[in-house]
């Protein structure tokens, strides 16, 4: 008997330190592709202090989320199958983060709210649990949640810049955001206590709205400068809104 | 019936209705907006998770229970009254009983998932269980079995558990059918079982066993080693103090050559232990200082054993249940 517990014991240190060597691999690709996401971030930064670069700093991003789907090639490879959520741990918050990116990244160019399949498909990863290495929903809706923080700094910023419409756009954006998340049963993590903060941000938003309408702001920009105004991407369903 | 459907829609035109309300406000839910219908989708996903997680949850407490009545069970054997076999013959069985009944509906909700997304949910049955599944075989004399023979037990074949999940695949596929007209993950299952049922033979299912879960299950098992060395001294069969206390010591040292672990529950565990093993030291000392007979009257109860809150003079047997 007393043998069989040294057996169990030594083959209990054989799993951790298999386990270990293969979070070290881990741990090495993940540091890449955060750096690179770091990059993504930095350059998407120039979106608070200059309107014109705008469609530069998002194909830039694009080219640098093209690295990290290289990266998340390399770590779905290294995942054995089955194991994605015992290394999950390891990946969350970058993916959670280079979703907010994406997110951002797409809204910019395009106006709309980026969808899973397509954050996915970015990444080079499927949404499909069963196909192995996918994009996680839950790192998915924490990333969009960023989002909905960095929008709200992004309309104060736009109005410093003299963007008056964009506030209104973001906030009518934010909304249906804030909606969609209504529609899920959260249990009580980490997502519940990020999506607890969302009404602050939509809140931020409406208050800037409310300052731009009250002073008259709004119709002004819309009559003198319309063209200056809306750059070329601005999707035509916030034209819609402007009108009502 | 006319009246009511003129009333609906004087309702939907006035715009007075539910419906009809969400449509005019800017913040109420509108259907027709992608983003709506996106969020749809996950709320569906999200549901379906959550669902399957509280499942395991509630079989991993009925679990628990059924484990710690067992090893209350496995308490009783005493050497006075001759009762070793019998009672290891009813552990032998319930505990087989919660492989058949349990296990195999944790395993059934795994199927086709990743297991460590839901390890959370059943980590303490899974250790409470291996728990009293080691303190069985350490009872009957056999020697403690390695975490590959139980995961072997925690394998089903699929003629295994086809004969006797009649009546459980009905009520499994009546929790998969309400969710099941969105969420891919829900209506890939539930498309899978049915094929497995119908189709591959070979098909296997298994409710994983993390060997982490093992060794924690092992370091509680040594609490109740502790209680029985104990309890053989009140039932003055001090010979076998010694034996208990030298498994243990094994134990320790076992858990001592584990380095590197990732976990808070582990250290926790190591603490526990020790004052376990040094409990039952305790007892083995005083047996060879006073003799089984002396140490049975509390003389134990001295400043070390008060440290540790050892309560010899209280009925030993209760405290199964607590731990």
């Amino acid at each position: 008997m007393q043998n069989n517990v040294k057996n169990i014991f030594d083959s209990f240190n054989d799993y951790l330190v298999k386990e270990q060597e293969l979070r070290t691999e881990i741990r090495d690709i993940v540091r890449d592709i955060d750096q690179a996401a770091k990059e993504a971030a930095i350059v998407l930064q120039i979106i608070h202090s200059s309107m014109a670069d705008v469609p530069a700093a998002c194909a830039k991003a694009r080219t640098i989320f093209a690295t990290c789907r290289e990266g998340y090639g390399k770590l779905a490879a290294l995942i054995p199958a089955g194991q994605y959520y015992r290394y999950h741990d390891h990946w969350h918050y970058m993916t959670q983060r280079i979703v907010f990116l994406i997110a951002l990244t797409i809204y910019l160019e395009k106006g709309f709210l980026v969808n899973r399949e397509t954050a996915a498909e970015i990444l080079g990863l499927t949404i499909d649990q069963k196909q192995g290495f996918h994009l996680d929903i839950e790192d998915y809706l924490v990333g969009i949640l960023q989002l909905a923080s960095e929008l709200s700094r992004y309309a104060v910023n736009s109005v410093i810049l003299g963007d008056y419409e964009r506030p209104l756009m973001i906030s009518k954006f934010v909304a249906d955001l804030n909606s969609g998340f209504r529609l899920l049963n959260l249990k009580n993590d980490s997502l519940r206590k990020r999506f607890d903060a969302l009404k602050y941000d939509v809140k931020k938003i409406e208050e800037i709205v409310y300052d731009i309408s009250i002073r008259g702001l709004r119709t002004e920009a819309a009559a003198v400068a319309p063209t200056a105004a809306s750059s070329a991407t601005e999707p035509s369903s916030v034209e819609e809104a402007k009108q009502t | 019936m006319s009246t009511y459907r003129g009333n609906k829609r004087q309702h939907f035109g006035k715009g007075g209705g539910r419906r009809g309300r969400e449509h005019g406000d800017a913040g109420a839910v509108d259907e027709n907006n992608p983003v709506i219908q996106c969020f749809r989708e996950y709320a569906a996903i999200l549901d379906a998770k959550h669902d399957k997680y509280e499942r395991i949850v509630k079989i991993s407490r009925d679990i628990t229970i059924e484990s710690k009545r067992i090893i209350f069970l496995l308490h009783t054997i005493d050497a006075r009254k001759n009762n070793l076999r019998k009672v290891c013959e009813e552990a032998k069985e319930r505990l087989e009983a919660i492989f058949r009944n349990h296990f195999v509906n944790i395993a059934k909700e795994l199927k086709d998932q990743d297991p460590y997304q839901y390890a959370r949910a059943y980590t303490n049955g899974m250790q409470e269980f291996i728990e009293a599944y080691t303190f069985y075989e350490y009872c009957s004399g056999k020697d403690i079995s390695n975490w590959d023979a139980i995961q072997q037990k925690l394998t089903y074949k699929k003629s295994q558990y086809d004969v006797q999940s009649d009546v459980e695949s009905a009520t499994e596929k009546d929790n998969l059918n309400p969710g099941s007209d969105s969420p891919l993950d829900v209506v890939s299952t539930s498309t899978l079982t049915t094929t497995a049922k119908k189709g591959s033979e070979t098909s296997e299912m298994a409710c994983m066993l993390h060997p982490q879960d093992f060794v924690l299950g092992l370091g509680d098992l040594s609490g109740e080693i502790m209680r029985t060395c104990v309890n053989s001294l009140g039932s003055g069969n001090s010979d076998s103090c010694f034996q208990h206390c030298r498994f243990m010591q094994e134990l320790y040292k076992g858990f001592l050559s584990v380095t590197a672990v990732r976990s808070r529950d582990f250290s926790h565990k190591m603490v526990t232990l020790r004052q376990s093993l040094l409990k039952s030291e305790n007892v083995c000392y005083n047996v060879t200082v006073r003799g089984g007979e002396a140490a049975k009257w509390g003389t134990t109860d001295d400043v070390s054993s008060a440290l540790f809150q050892v309560q010899l003079s209280k009925d030993d047997d209760d405290e199964g249940i607590f731990f």
